[in-house]
């Protein structure tokens, strides 16, 4: 939590950098204790607790305090209540800080640390601890002349002064002063996250250079070893509260004069009452400029923030950087098209007769045959269009806010410029989401004021009423009541474009002679995909490695969806709706059933579509582990060159009116010279069986409910 | 200059007056060409008489019917009624378009099958299944609509004995305020036997009900019974999902729709007094939309229109063997085709026109075909140019039908061919020579001379 990171490997390393000095770790790991036992008496959320929410700041006050006092008992008597307060201070920072939606960071460790040092002053009881003075006897004390020997031959090492500084800048988050422990903190922080280690080194040689070439302060980095404030910030700024990109290094760089602004002030201002400045130069910043990106008006771009933690640099990019090829303008409420069967626009986005300025993001529909005639014998009545008297449904579930009716439709040809929006349906979907169905048939119109309708229900039909001189759909989306409101640029949730072979669209905008229609939802594939909570689903496979097992579809508290294999704990999280079911992410290790399940079924539309190909890409993070992907951590903020890619094809086995037996062929290809992965999933209203083909290996698994 | 035909002689009234109330008199433009082949080179190769099938006209119908519906209503599937026209070639047009299959005899069954449909796509209609037909289709997971309750417990025998559920659907017949009302096939809504059946259907607890069939009638005139129809369906399947909880599949609405062709004793055309395919698409799909049934939960709707689908895809090239005339002082003209080729003259005037170039006079002549059987007319009354001996005729709106009634009686069945969409054409059926129709007789000995 103090490096921002839940890894496990990296924890048990700080944990062992935390006990090279024995007595400061116990006092520690009795603050974290104290405090996670209060929590838990106090009616805390559990997984706060568990996730170490609460922990994380008595742990450094624990050290803080572990450093400056020998173990008597009466530190501990002390430490508990220290501790007490550590945890109220977490409490009223967290309450006021998410306010703001910012983290608290390690305001509660500075209040209480200062606190108790200012007040352990007064108790007599405590006895001044020397192991931050007198080193080498602490030293010799525990581990003879070896420890002395092996520390002074760390302290000799002809090291550049700036690399050693940068280590035991490290080691001093943990208040351990010395090579040893920052070397072990850097490794950590190098298998916790390659960008984050590359951040702490860039955030460090940034400082160096700043101190030098201003000609600062340099006792403030080499012998205070203050400079881990600019790490921190580097860390949290640079990758893990932005997502890494040029523009968050940019910023790193622009913050470092700030942060040693703040660490000398910050020296000088607390001087009088001889209190270190510990990581206040860092909190400060960081607060302050998570709190000035909110004011921006050009949100979630350079630098973007991170919107979903993932508590790690690399993933927070990767998953963003996937959600925007993935997920572009993803809304929360889904809109459809407002006909059944295949339409064509006539006039899209920005059209170039009508769909202009204020009223741009609109479209105009129309119905077309084979010789792209929209009409039947001559086109002279308004009966000949093929669009006319053609239902019109609701694109989304509202409430009926307009209705206009009785206005005359037109002879073809012929314009009403008085009600130019003619016979028109408003429906409100919620408070700043209406949706307008305009140039309706005269008297065709089935819905009226103040009533709730659901999707797909029909509410007129397509007419030749107001501004039209052929029948034709105006449908646009706005976000006020009004007839004449301004368009709102909203995108169609699902649809397939017909033009050739079928193509599926998600959260995008018709365009100009596309012929769209809605996907009809296959009952067989709805079925199978419908991992609703509490559902398991048992597994039995042909390979060693994988064996048998069940899944579980669980949900977290802030409702995300996941798979989760009982056996390796590996999660799948998803998204679903009634239109199409996607996994979003992995957590977990590779070598169970639903890694390889994850990889096949990453996007499947719910609607059968013969033939239908659809296209995806991957984080690069599923990439197989190796120096590929190490590198592609490295200079993932800059540039992201593996790009794997996901593909997947229909194919029915048969059409029955029990549901329909279909086959889903989809292939994994992670790129640069790895093998592709094929797989096929049968589906007959349950997921039947499922099948991996990796080089020369086969494996199928067979479900059960 | 090309040298003009001979005519022969004529007398024609000279008229003066004002045009009558329907203004000009209507002439039909001679057909030389169908889809790009002359007429007279089709006869050249496959002789006369000649049935001719247009693929292209089949797809575009097919289509335009389909998107009729489509565009109203969410889920739709066609099945296509074998009895209309059994041609593999014409079947599996319908197929490749998309189309299930309709059969309502054993023998149908089978050629579905022949064809390569999907058993689970094919509906088995009709008033007479036999038991091992209704284990067959059980077996193979078609769709049996039953017509009768005798039926109904025949197949609860089969049921018993078999491991699959059969797949069942009844038809429902009922009063749509048209006449005739056809009772006949089915269960009667309005006396409650449907809801009787239903019941029967849903306590034996050995079928899986999975929808509700109708068929009104055939050539139906008023679009408006339809919707009229599927409201009473619908209202089936409110009662079914009320008491028992069961959602059915889908709602098949048959077929009955009206094609272009003109009903004998009709004063206008055909053509333009026939309600659309349109026009029968909105009265179902309003009624069904309309009905309890939320959007998400439409059933399919599945339409079985037969001659909608094929009567202009055509057409029967025939030849004018002779002129005469009658006692009355009246034309007659003797064609090559007969009732035992054009069973639908009966009911239909059917159009027809000549294959080549005439100058403007008409006249008005009865046609009458090759048999030697009084019936044999297929047109009382019609104007023609003034024929010759040999001259081509083309009847129109033939394809439904009369590739299924048609007899061999007197005259051998004529060829036909198909015009695919590239204009290259095919013989989908040979000629029938008199060794075709005498292979299955037997003569016994003591007649044998």
């Amino acid at each position: 939590m103090v490096f921002f990171s839940k890894n496990r490997v990296f924890g048990l390393l700080l944990m062992v950098v935390t006990f090279f000095d024995v007595y400061t770790g116990l006092a520690g790991l009795f603050s974290i204790i104290v405090v996670n036992v209060l929590a838990w008496l106090f009616g805390l959320n559990k997984k706060n607790i568990l996730a170490g929410f609460y922990g994380f700041n008595a742990l450094l006050v624990g050290l803080g305090m572990g450093i400056a006092f020998h173990p008597t008992p009466a530190f501990y008597f002390i430490l508990t209540f220290i501790s007490l307060a550590t945890l109220l201070f977490t409490l009223v920072f967290e309450g006021i800080t998410s306010k703001y939606g910012l983290p608290f960071l390690t305001l509660p460790f500075l209040a209480t640390i200062w606190f108790a040092i200012l007040a352990s002053r007064s108790y007599t009881a405590l006895v001044p601890g020397e192991s931050g003075v007198f080193l080498l006897n602490d030293l010799y004390a525990r581990g003879g002349y070896m420890l002395v020997e092996w520390y002074q031959w760390f302290g000799n090492l002809a090291w550049p002064l700036a690399i050693k500084v940068y280590f035991r800048s490290l080691g001093a988050i943990f208040f351990q002063y010395h090579l040893l422990a920052g070397m072990v903190i850097a490794l950590g922080l190098l298998i916790y996250s390659r960008i984050a280690f590359l951040l702490s080194v860039a955030g460090f040689a940034f400082t160096w250079l700043f101190y030098s070439a201003i000609g600062a302060n340099m006792h403030e980095l080499d012998y205070l070893y203050i400079g881990f404030n600019h790490i921190l910030a580097a860390i949290a700024v640079g990758g893990f509260f932005v997502v890494a990109s040029y523009w968050s290094l940019i910023w790193v760089v622009l913050l470092t004069p700030v942060i040693s602004l703040f660490i000398s002030g910050s020296i000088l201002m607390l001087a009088p009452l001889q209190l270190p400045v510990y990581s206040l130069p860092f909190n400060l910043v960081v607060l302050l400029f998570l709190y000035a990106l909110k004011f921006r008006e050009r949100r979630l771009h350079s630098p973007e923030t991170v919107v979903n933690q993932h508590y790690s640099p690399e993933k927070n990019l990767y998953l963003s950087q996937n959600e925007k090829i993935r997920f572009p303008n993803q809304q929360y409420l889904d809109i459809q098209l407002p006909f059944f069967g295949i339409w064509k626009v006539n006039q899209g986005h920005g059209g170039v007769y009508t769909h202009k300025e204020q009223w741009q993001h609109a479209w105009d529909f129309v119905i077309r045959d084979e010789a792209d005639k929209e009409y039947d014998d001559s086109g002279s009545k308004r009966t000949d269009y093929y669009c006319f008297g053609k239902p019109v449904i609701a694109p989304a579930a509202g409430w009926i806010e307009t209705v206009v009716d009785g206005i005359e439709d037109n002879e073809p040809g012929k314009y009403n410029t008085l009600n130019n929006w003619g016979n028109t349906v408003i429906i409100r979907h919620n408070s700043w989401l209406y949706s307008k169905l305009s140039h309706l048939k005269k008297d065709s119109i089935t819905v009226s004021t103040g009533m709730y309708i659901q999707k797909g229900k029909v509410v007129g039909s397509c007419g030749n009423s107001g501004f039209a001189a052929y029948p034709h759909l105006h449908f646009q989306v706005q976000s006020t009541p009004y007839i004449g409101s301004p368009t709102l640029k909203y995108p169609i949730a699902h649809y397939l474009v017909h033009n050739q072979a079928p193509v599926l669209k998600t959260n995008a905008y018709p365009g100009l002679n596309e012929q769209v229609a809605n996907i009809p939802t296959d009952a067989s594939l709805l079925a199978a995909f419908n991992f609703e909570t509490g559902h398991s689903l048992a597994y039995s496979t042909d390979s060693l490695s994988l064996g048998e097992g069940k899944w579980v579809v669980e949900n977290d508290l802030w409702m995300n969806r996941y798979i989760v294999d009982t056996k390796t704990k590996a999660r799948a999280y998803f998204v679903a709706d009634d239109q199409l079911f996607r996994f979003t992410r992995f957590e977990g290790g590779r070598q169970c059933l639903l890694w390889y399940f994850y990889l096949a079924a990453f996007r499947v539309p719910l609607g059968f579509y013969n033939g239908l190909q659809v296209n995806d890409s991957f984080p690069p993070d599923v990439f197989p582990k190796g120096p590929l992907l190490l590198l592609q951590d490295f200079i993932a903020p800059f540039f992201i060159f593996l790009k794997p890619d996901f593909r997947l094809q229909y194919t029915v086995i048969h059409q029955d009116l029990s549901g329909n037996h279909i086959g889903l062929h989809s292939a994994f290809k992670p790129g640069k010279g790895k093998q592709t992965m094929l797989f096929n999933i049968e589906v007959f209203n349950r997921i039947l069986s499922f099948s991996i083909q990796e080089g020369g290996r086969l494996i199928t698994a067979n479900f059960e409910e | 200059m090309e040298k003009k035909p001979y005519e022969r002689p004529h007398i024609t009234r000279l008229e003066t007056s004002m045009p009558g109330k329907f203004g000009m008199r209507s002439e039909r433009p001679p057909t030389t060409h169908i889809d790009g082949i002359t007429v007279d080179s089709l006869v050249k190769t496959y002789g006369s008489p000649l049935f001719v099938l247009s693929e292209n006209t089949i797809r575009t119908t097919y289509r335009k019917a389909l998107n009729a519906f489509t565009t109203r209503y969410p889920k739709v599937q066609f099945a296509w009624s074998y009895k209309t026209n059994y041609l593999a070639a014409v079947c599996n047009v319908f197929h490749q378009e998309g189309a299930w299959a309709e059969v309502v005899s054993g023998f149908e069954y089978q050629k579905a099958i022949e064809n390569g449909v999907d058993p689970k796509n094919i509906i088995f209609n009709g008033p007479v299944k036999t038991k091992e037909e209704l284990e067959t289709a059980t077996r193979n997971g078609s769709l049996i609509h039953i017509d009768h309750l005798d039926e109904l417990y025949l197949l609860i025998e089969v049921a018993e004995n078999s491991e699959q559920k059969p797949k069942v659907a009844i038809r429902v017949n009922m009063d749509t305020g048209i006449y005739p009302m056809w009772d006949r096939f089915g269960f009667n809504y309005e006396d409650g036997q449907a809801w009787d059946a239903l019941n029967k259907i849903m306590h034996s607890g050995k079928m899986e009900l999975v929808g509700l069939h109708t068929h009104i009638g055939t050539f139906i005139l008023s679009a408006g019974a339809y919707g009229v129809a599927a409201a009473k369906l619908a209202e089936l399947a409110r009662l079914l999902k009320q008491k028992f909880n069961h959602a059915i599949k889908y709602i098949d609405m048959g077929g009955g729709f009206a094609s272009k062709n003109t009903l004998k004793g009709s004063y206008l055309p055909g053509s333009d007094t026939n309600p659309s395919i349109s026009e029968f698409a909105e009265a179902i799909s309003t009624a069904l939309i309309n009905s309890h049934f939320q959007p998400g939960e439409l059933p399919l709707l599945i339409l079985e229109p037969g001659r909608a689908l094929i009567d202009e895809a055509g057409y029967i090239l025939t030849t004018v063997l002779a002129n005469k005339r009658l006692a009355s002082g009246r034309r007659a003209t003797i064609i090559d085709t007969g009732v035992n080729l054009l069973f639908t003259s009966f009911w239909y005037q059917h159009p027809v026109t000549v294959a080549q170039e005439f100058s403007q006079y008409r006249e008005d002549t009865t046609l009458y075909g090759p048999l030697c059987m009084n019936i044999d007319c297929i047109r009382e009354n019609i104007n023609l140019p003034l024929l010759q001996l040999g001259d081509k005729l083309v009847i129109h709106y033939t394809g439904a039908y009369n590739l299924t009634q048609w007899m061999q009686f007197i005259h051998m069945r004529p060829a036909v061919v198909m015009i695919d969409a590239r204009g290259n054409v095919h013989e989908v059926r040979q000629k029938e020579n008199h060794h075709h129709v005498g292979s299955l007789e037997k003569l016994p000995e003591h007649l044998q001379i």
